[in-house]
Order: structure tokens, then C-alpha cells, then sequence
């Protein structure tokens, strides 16, 4: 509030500035003998920089954005299930956030532990949750995608001879355009105490792809769907093995960034 | 001190210590030339802010807000100020007052190593033929640690998706801390891609973001460590905002 208040003062304080200036410039111009041609330069310098500043700032329409629609998270398997739903909005988990081609996800009390819910197969005790994440996507007439890149930012604990990971797996538009896998591993060969792990991927949409979107003769919907998978394994004889991913607290993060271009 | 200038002072500081955090010499020289010129100083706020912010998100295990539903994060502050350059910059000033890392009272249940974490996401639209010319924060924290807990606060400053620049500070195990003070200062510049046509970083809709994780390493469950955001418990955001050319 104090801040606000602030920004009042200062934005008065401007006023009273560009007053005091403006009287100036009127008595000026009631004694022209004095204006010299080096001031009036300077003066129409700048009235055309303040000019060129106010076009450029002035309200433009945005450009063509893709739109993210009726979303929804579901989670199956083991520990603590991800959930979406606008319609119940205390219990959800999973919180999204969209900018025309750029998608936030952040899962939070998303994880599996070792051996607390595990199961064996294999002569392994294996855990896994999933979390799908669904959407409609529109994408306006006459712009194609050109690149994505995903992120993906998570906290992990485990102890050594326990492996795991995180994978996802997305498709956008239906399944026209798979998106690279991104494999998040947590090898058995090593503990991880608080590790902050990061993975990226960033790839090129095909051209066929790109051809039928810019022949479509209106803007296209698809849904479009995310699969994160999360697992651990552990080695049945060493029962306080432990894996903890991600850390208690910590989210993941999923980042998509979808570049849009105008059709040629 | 001008808010506006103490973050772009620092922002200088930052980058005159890290060479890694892929921010060119262009704009370090434009926010310094802003700072010569005393532009900040003597800045005069607008509340004609060429930027407008559709939506915010702050989730996570610490922390949970929106912009349409009130939470323990809120927007307290928007302003905006001129610089010589021809360009603007928008700051965005965002309270956390609950955010922290606390060590649980002893509590088996709770897990040895544990983490807080809180992430924030503003949706913003830049007004006009403008475009995002570079962003920074800056959030001051402040931590405590018994000696055989570990610590470890990451700060990512992320733009479209794409991480422009982030901070990691470990505190090993081996000695105690007590209310140690850090102001956290990040800065980057949008990821463009070679040939990127105007419509694609020009007046279109940005993602800002700024992610915090506490992670505390504990020996058992009576150690403790705490972490949270000092002074005014507020995090802020500052766009730079340029005209476009084409």
C-alpha cells in the first residue's frame, strides 16, 4: 500500500514538473528574440524524440497467441497422486500457468518413497506414480510452431543402490507432434542428499507438420497431453533402502516454450 | 536510495562477479548508462506502465497465491520509471511474508532432509511495439543452521520458459550459522533465436518467473535450520522494456 502511496507521490511529482516546464516554454515563446536556432534545435530534437517514444509505447494489438484450455491433472499409481480439476480448487496439487506458447506446470507433493510404498517384481521392490496432464490447445490461423524446449527442474534424495527417475512424455496436438522424451535418471551407483537435478530439451517441429497448419483454413484445436512418470527401484535385500523423489517439499517443475511464427 | 537503483547497482555487482550467467555487455552498458545519468535517481513513476499483468501464480510447498485467489503471496507494488536509453522498466514488487524453511519440532514423521519451495509465474503483456530487453530480481534472505545441517537455496530467474539466470549457494555441514544475511540478485536477457521475426518478441504475451528452493540436509531429526526472506519479505521483479525497431 505504502508502495502505491509511493508511486502516487512520485507520479504528482511529475505533473508539477512537466507544469513548471510548460510555463517556461510559454514565456519563451512570448520573447522569440531570445530563442536562439541552436535552442529550437535542441527543442525540436526533442519533441521528436518524445514523439518517436510515445508511438512506440502507445497501445499495439499482441500478436497471435496459442490458447490453453480446459485443463486437467490425474494422477495413478503409487504415493500421492497429482490432481487438477477447476472445479474443486482446494485439492489440487498441480498448478499451471499459461502465456500463449509458454506453459508452466508445477507439481507439488508429488513423490514415491522406498521401501514405504513399493512393491516387488522382479526380485526389485519397484514404486511409480503418474501424472497426466491434459489440455486444448488452439493455435490461431496462419501461424506454425517452430521449436519447443522443455525443462525440467526437480529435488531428489535416495540412497545408493537405489535407482530411478523421471520421465515425460507429451504429445501436442493429439499425437501429431510428439514431444521429445525427457529422462531424468537417478543412478544406483551413487546417494543423493538434496540434489537439484535439471534437464532440457529443446527440438524442431517437422515440416509437414508445419505445412498442414498453415494450409488449414481456420485456427486449429487439439488436445494435447503431458505424462510424467516417476519411479524407484530398490534391491530387496537391503530393506532401509530409501528413495525420496523429490525431496519432502520440494516440487517439480516442468517448463514448455513454444515458439510461434507467422506462416510464410 | 531509489529502489530502481539499488536493484540495477547490484545488478551491476552480480555481473561484474559471475561471467556465466549469459548477459551481454549491451545492456549491462545501458542499465549502467541509466545509472551515470542518475535516470533512476530521479526517475519519475508512471502509473501509464507499459506493461500489464494479466495473471500471477505463486505455488508450492511454501507458498500459495493467485492473482484471483488470495493467498500468502501478494502483488503490493507496481511501478514504473524512464531511463535515458529510450527504454522502461517495470518493477513488480511481490510480498512473501510466510515463506520459510523452518526445522519441525521433533517430529518422526517428518523427513530428515527436506525442502521448501516457492514459485512464482507472472503473465504480463508489454504494451505498444515493445518488447522485454532484460529482467532482474532481487529478494534479500536470511538463514540459521546448526552445525552438522546442511543447506542448500537455489533462485532461478526464468523468461518464456527458458532459465535466463540462477544463483546456487550451499551451506555444507561443519559449522553453525546464525542469521546470516544475503541479498539475492539475478539478472538475464530473453533467449532469442537467430532470425526471430518481430511478432514473436514484440507486444506478444511474456512468462516471467522466479523460483525459490530451500533444502535443509539435517543428521537427525533435533537438528535444525531455518531459511526465509528478510527485511520487507518481498521479492522483486524488474523489466527492462525497449522499444521495437522493426
Amino acid at each position: 500500500m505504502s508502495l502505491l502511496m509511493n508511486s502516487t507521490f512520485n507520479s504528482r511529482n511529475n505533473h508539477s514538473n512537466q507544469t513548471k516546464h510548460t510555463n517556461f516554454g510559454k514565456v519563451s515563446a512570448m520573447q522569440p528574440s531570445a530563442l536562439t536556432s541552436r535552442t529550437l534545435a535542441s527543442k525540436i530534437r526533442s519533441l521528436a524524440a518524445f514523439l518517436l517514444l510515445t508511438l512506440a509505447f502507445t497501445p499495439h494489438a499482441h500478436a497471435e497467441e496459442l490458447i490453453w484450455n480446459n485443463v486437467v491433472a490425474y494422477g495413478s499409481g503409487d504415493g500421492s497422486p497429482c490432481r487438477f480439476n477447476p472445479q474443486t480448487p482446494s485439492q489440487n496439487n498441480v498448478i499451471w500457468t499459461a502465456a500463449g506458447g509458454d506453459l508452466s506446470i508445477i507439481l507439488t507433493n508429488w513423490s514415491v518413497s522406498l521401501p514405504k510404498i513399493a512393491r516387488l517384481a522382479g526380485g526389485k521392490l519397484t514404486t511409480s506414480s503418474i501424472c497426466t496432464f491434459d489440455a486444448t490447445v488452439t493455435i490461431p490461423r496462419g501461424y506454425y510452431l517452430k521449436t519447443l524446449s522443455q525443462t525440467l527442474v526437480t529435488g531428489v534424495m535416495k540412497d545408493k543402490l537405489v535407482s530411478g527417475g523421471i520421465t515425460s512424455n507429451g504429445f501436442l496436438f493429439q499425437t501429431l507432434i510428439p514431444l521429445n522424451q525427457i529422462n531424468m535418471i537417478f543412478r544406483p551407483d551413487q546417494a543423493l542428499s538434496n540434489a537439484l537435478l535439471n534437464v532440457n530439451n529443446t527440438q524442431i517441429i517437422t515440416q509437414p507438420f508445419i505445412q498442414s497448419l498453415c494450409q488449414a483454413s481456420r485456427q486449429v484445436s487439439f488436445t494435447t497431453k503431458f505424462r510424467f512418470q516417476l519411479v524407484g527401484v530398490g534391491i530387496r535385500p537391503f530393506p532401509q533402502l530409501g528413495l525420496q523423489a523429490n525431496v519432502d517439499g520440494s516440487d517439480v517443475h516442468f517448463g514448455l516454450d513454444s515458439s510461434l511464427e507467422r506462416c510464410p | 536510495m531509489h529502489s530502481a537503483t539499488s536493484i540495477a547497482i547490484e545488478i551491476m555487482r552480480a555481473h561484474a562477479l559471475r561471467n556465466t550467467n549469459q548477459v551481454s555487455l549491451i545492456a549491462l552498458c545501458a542499465l549502467a548508462a541509466a545509472i551515470s545519468s542518475g535516470a533512476f535517481a530521479q526517475a519519475n513513476s508512471s502509473n501509464n506502465t507499459p506493461l500489464t499483468i494479466k495473471d500471477w501464480t505463486a505455488a508450492g510447498s511454501g507458498c500459495r497465491a493467485r492473482m484471483s485467489q488470495s493467498g500468502d503471496v501478494q502483488l503490493t507494488g507496481m511501478r514504473t520509471t524512464n531511463t535515458t536509453n529510450g527504454s522502461k522498466l517495470v518493477i513488480l514488487n511481490f510480498s512473501l511474508p510466510n515463506y520459510q524453511l523452518v526445522s519441525p519440532p521433533q517430529n518422526p514423521a517428518t523427513s530428515i532432509t527436506f525442502a521448501k519451495e516457492c514459485a512464482l509465474r507472472v503473465v504480463a503483456d508489454p504494451l505498444g511495439h515493445a518488447r522485454i530487453k532484460s529482467i532482474a530480481a532481487r529478494t534479500p534472505v536470511v538463514f540459521s543452521k546448526d552445525e552438522k545441517t546442511g543447506l542448500t537455496m537455489q533462485y532461478i530467474l526464468k523468461l518464456d520458459g527458458h532459465i535466463v539466470a540462477q544463483s546456487l549457494s550451499e551451506q555444507d555441514a561443519g559449522r553453525a550459522i546464525r542469521n546470516q544475511e544475503d541479498k539475492v540478485v539475478l539478472s538475464g536477457l530473453p533467449v532469442r533465436e537467430e532470425n526471430e521475426i518481430s511478432a514473436n518478441s514484440c507486444g506478444s504475451r511474456q512468462m516471467l518467473g522466479f523460483d525459490y528452493t530451500f533444502i535443509a540436509a539435517r543428521s537427525k531429526i533435533s537438528d535444525s535450520a531455518q531459511v526465509g526472506l528478510s527485511e520487507n519479505k518481498q521479492l522483486e521483479l524488474a523489466v527492462e522494456l525497449e522499444p521495437c525497431r522493426s
